[in-house]
């Protein structure tokens, strides 16, 4: 299958007087419509990466191809742009905006893109909540739901724009392990049903086994990369 | 454009407390602005009505020997061609002379006018308190001060000399208050032709004088006049150049209130901008993630230009409301004995605009630097450190 993220020689320096490397010469790909996960401690860099390719941080040497354009030379206008229309992003927090209602949150992503929100789009909308069971509290302000609820609605908000990647970053770190597994559950039948990739960061054993794929970091560098 | 102003919107609805206070900054700011401004117009423009309101703002006299103005009835129609900028004009025809009363004599001023034209200028009709103006040839108007002084009543018949050795007796009509006890003790007013036969002019006129409809152009007015006039012995004097001391105080008195507006601006647009920039900071987040979504920069930026667009139009309202409100009190309050009020204000509705305008325009230029950090804002600093 096609290749929808391609990283080429990725190298990521911080730092402005003491540089500090947090990844050497990366190359990875992953396919369309897979699960893939990428674990490894903290501070092995893996965020570092995961930020690289949903463009949110560019790499100090490298090349990073989404759909195989090159990402990391475009300007900020069209990185908005291509963040909107191809990506969404599940974090560990799920930073949702605590003046808006549940579904407006979900909405954001779309009315980014278009302001208008078609009756289409606001079906769809009520679809993803009722997947990822929110109809209930869809009209409550976004700070008054529970943890589990705020990340669905995260969830929910990262798939509006019918992404084909999404990228997590420990996205069910702060919640319990029922929660999680209902939650992994819910992504991985996106994926199959929509055939959306998805790049999740995870320090959960479980969990990780259960992907297609498992690419673990290990002081900036592949470590080991697993297939299914 | 619509989702960053609708961002805005929630934004200043959520931190509710927030948003009142710098409504209440800005609407102070407003209301003190508008306050000052129209208490200094107000006092100005009653000082310059008490001051020049009732007298000749333009004067034409004559340079020649006798310093009389010979074809007068030519200099009036010249002057009048430039109305609407000049209004009221009048001629007159002064000479000192000296009243003789029972028990001693009083150095006056005969003012011969076409009483209707001059009456524009000086309000005689207003002022007269007893009798009539005077109409007739022999007939004139005293003021207060001089009847006291010399027990004239109206119906009395006055001797006046003039400097020439000759004299005449006149019939008091009327008696008049004009406000200035100095015009009160000394003017004998009296008809065109009654002054120019006792001061033995013969055709001629000593002035000619008129008002004009904006009195701070007086001077320009003046200089134009000066131009159209054909006969160049004449000179044009204007009210401006005989009040310097006057002009300079209203000129210090601007100055002085544009400064306290001034500060009032500076001082609501670095309180707004202060409030809006940390309102960045405490938004960072909601920012960050936004950008993450696809937010462009721009639209970013937008949304605390909206806000300081909202806080500064409510807050000009507000402010006008509050303004009227102060000087609606100030009006009730600080009154004279009369219950006049001290300082009668002068409502000018193209300011009260403009102070609204200011504020709203402060308020916007106040939130370009959030709106700036935020447009700089990276959302990779918020998500990684949580």
């Amino acid at each position: 299958m096609a290749d929808i993220v391609r990283l080429e020689e990725i190298d990521k320096f911080y730092g402005e007087k003491i540089k500090t490397q947090v990844l050497f010469d990366v190359n990875l790909t992953f396919e369309e419509n897979s699960f893939n996960s990428i674990i490894g401690q903290s501070g092995s860099g893996k965020s570092t990466l995961l930020n690289i390719v949903g463009t949110l941080d560019k790499p100090t040497n490298g090349r990073v191809y989404i759909n195989d354009r090159r990402t990391d030379t475009m300007n900020p206008m069209q990185l908005a742009d291509l963040r909107n229309r191809t990506m969404g992003f599940i974090f560990q927090f799920h930073y949702l905006l605590p003046e808006f209602t549940a579904k407006e949150n979900v909405l954001m992503p779309s009315r980014i893109m278009n302001y208008q929100v078609t009756t289409e789009i606001n079906q769809w909308a009520d679809e993803l909540m009722d997947l990822t069971g929110l109809t209930k509290v869809k009209n409550n302000m976004a700070n008054a739901m529970s943890g589990g609820q705020q990340q669905r609605t995260a969830i929910a908000r990262a798939l509006i724009n019918k992404p084909s990647i999404v990228l997590a970053d420990e996205p069910t770190g702060n919640l319990d392990s029922d929660t999680s597994e209902s939650i992994y559950g819910l992504l991985r039948d996106i994926n199959k049903e929509y055939g959306t990739t998805f790049i999740i960061i995870t320090h959960d054993q479980r969990i990780a086994e259960k992907t297609d794929r498992i690419v673990e970091i290990k002081d900036g560098r592949i470590n080991l990369d697993v297939k299914r | 454009m619509r989702l960053a102003f609708k961002i805005a919107l929630r934004f200043l609805k959520s931190g509710k407390g927030q948003t009142i206070l710098i409504v209440l900054g800005i609407s102070i700011g407003v209301a003190v602005q508008l306050f000052i401004g129209s208490l200094i117009q107000g006092l100005q423009i009653n000082l310059v009505n008490t001051t020049i309101g009732s007298s000749s703002q333009v004067t034409i006299t004559s340079t020649s020997e006798d310093k009389l103005i010979d074809n007068w009835d030519r200099t009036l129609y010249e002057a009048s061609l430039f109305s609407p900028d000049v209004i009221n004009v009048s001629v007159a025809a002064d000479g000192p002379a000296t009243l003789d009363y029972e028990t001693d004599t009083a150095p006056v001023l005969i003012r011969g006018f076409n009483i209707q034209d001059s009456n524009e200028i000086y309000k005689i009709q207003e002022g007269i308190y007893a009798g009539r103006l005077p109409e007739r040839k022999d007939e004139v108007a005293i003021g207060r001060e001089l009847s006291l002084l010399a027990g004239i009543e109206t119906g009395d018949r006055i001797l006046v000399l003039n400097p020439g050795g000759g004299s005449a007796r006149f019939d008091v009509t009327g008696l008049y208050d004009l406000g200035v006890s100095s015009i009160n003790e000394s003017w004998i007013i009296t008809n065109l032709q009654t002054a120019q036969d006792f001061l033995g002019m013969g055709d001629k006129v000593s002035s000619v004088e008129m008002q004009v409809s904006e009195v701070f152009e007086a001077d320009i007015i003046g200089e134009r006049i000066v131009y159209a006039l054909s006969d160049k012995s004449l000179r044009v004097d204007n009210w401006k150049d005989q009040n310097q001391s006057l002009l300079s105080g209203l000129n210090g008195q601007s100055v002085s209130s544009y400064m306290i507006q001034v500060f009032v601006l500076v001082a609501v647009l670095l309180g707004i901008s202060s409030v809006l920039a940390i309102s960045v900071v405490q938004r960072s987040k909601q920012l960050g993630i936004l950008k993450a979504m696809g937010i462009k920069d721009r639209e970013a930026s937008l949304i605390f230009v909206f806000q300081g667009l909202m806080l500064g139009i409510l807050g000009a309202i507000m402010g006008v409301a509050f303004g009227f409100g102060l000087l609606y009190s100030f009006t009730k309050f600080a009154v004279n004995p009369d219950g006049s009020p001290v300082v009668p204000i002068y409502i000018n509705y193209g300011f009260i605009a403009l102070s609204g305008m200011f504020a709203v325009a402060s308020a916007m230029i106040a939130s370009l630097i959030p709106a700036r950090i935020s447009s700089r804002l990276n959302p990779i600093e918020v998500i990684k450190n949580g």
